[in-house]
């Protein structure tokens, strides 16, 4: 597993009972050789476990994706010019571990939506 | 499903689709008709989606993503039109059953519910030894080169 993607740099619980993370993305992590070479491109998968990480160092908990209601990607990222993006999730206690409902954007653009849920990994 | 049988095997499926080694996620594309296709990948050690001797959740999706791009890259080829890239648009209705270990071949059952432009919408289920390990509804933005 890729441990050099991203850096997460705060987490700051919200006024609504959300959690504010912020994470810095790393433009030289070997992914993108082959995502495109020559043209990084964040892929979408490596976001959803950079997203799964958040929540588990926010619980301390380790996690399985089991069910991912809706996912939108509804823009691009590249690492070389969206470094500093923040993902809001709403994290609700549910049956064996959390339901999590939340968005990815920086100051220009909203670039995740989702809703999915996460497993307790025994 | 055997190897030998199949359209495009390892070096070949990089004609297919854009993506290069270190997040290459496909290596057989067994076989395509206008709007279903079989493709497969061996989980090989050191594989960077494996965590402690499973393929996780995003190596599975983007496996999909990218047996659904081969598909695209084989369809176009016939054509006569170069590889497309594929991006993911949405990802919905993903249901994991168990993750596979290191050292899994998955057999991975594409089928296009529907294309509106340039997106297509497809249904996939990925088997490893006859069991079902997910399933998933996905829109993928294909970029025609």
């Amino acid at each position: 597993m890729l441990t050099n993607y991203f850096t997460l740099l705060d987490q700051q619980p919200q006024q609504d009972g959300s959690i504010l993370f912020t994470v810095k993305l790393n433009p030289d992590c070997e992914v993108y050789e082959g995502h495109f070479p020559g043209n990084p491109v964040c892929p979408g998968v490596c976001n959803l476990q950079m997203l799964k990480e958040c929540i588990e160092h926010y619980t301390g908990k380790t996690l399985i994706i089991s069910d991912i209601k809706q996912c939108r990607y509804t823009a691009v990222i590249s690492p070389l010019t969206q470094s500093i993006l923040n993902f809001k999730a709403m994290i609700t206690e549910a049956e064996n571990g959390y339901s999590v409902q939340g968005t990815v954007f920086d100051e220009r653009n909203i670039y995740i939506d989702i809703k999915f849920q996460l497993t307790i990994n025994i | 499903m055997t190897k030998s049988d199949a359209l495009f095997v390892d070096e070949g499926i990089k004609s297919l689709i854009p993506q290069r080694s270190p997040i290459l996620m496909v290596d057989t594309l067994y076989e395509a008709t206008t709007d279903e296709a079989t493709a497969g990948l061996t989980v090989k050690e050191g594989n960077l989606f494996c965590k402690d001797g499973k393929f996780t959740e995003p190596g599975l999706i983007e496996h999909i993503a990218q047996s659904a791009s081969a598909f695209a890259g084989y369809s176009a080829r016939l054509q006569g039109k170069p590889a497309p890239v594929g991006y993911i648009g949405e990802i919905k209705k993903f249901h994991l059953n168990r993750l596979p270990d290191e050292g899994s071949t998955l057999l991975t059952h594409i089928k296009i519910m529907g294309v509106v432009g340039n997106v297509s919408l497809l249904t996939a289920e990925v088997s490893v030894d006859g069991d079902i390990v997910c399933t998933t509804n996905l829109k993928i933005a294909i970029e025609e080169k």
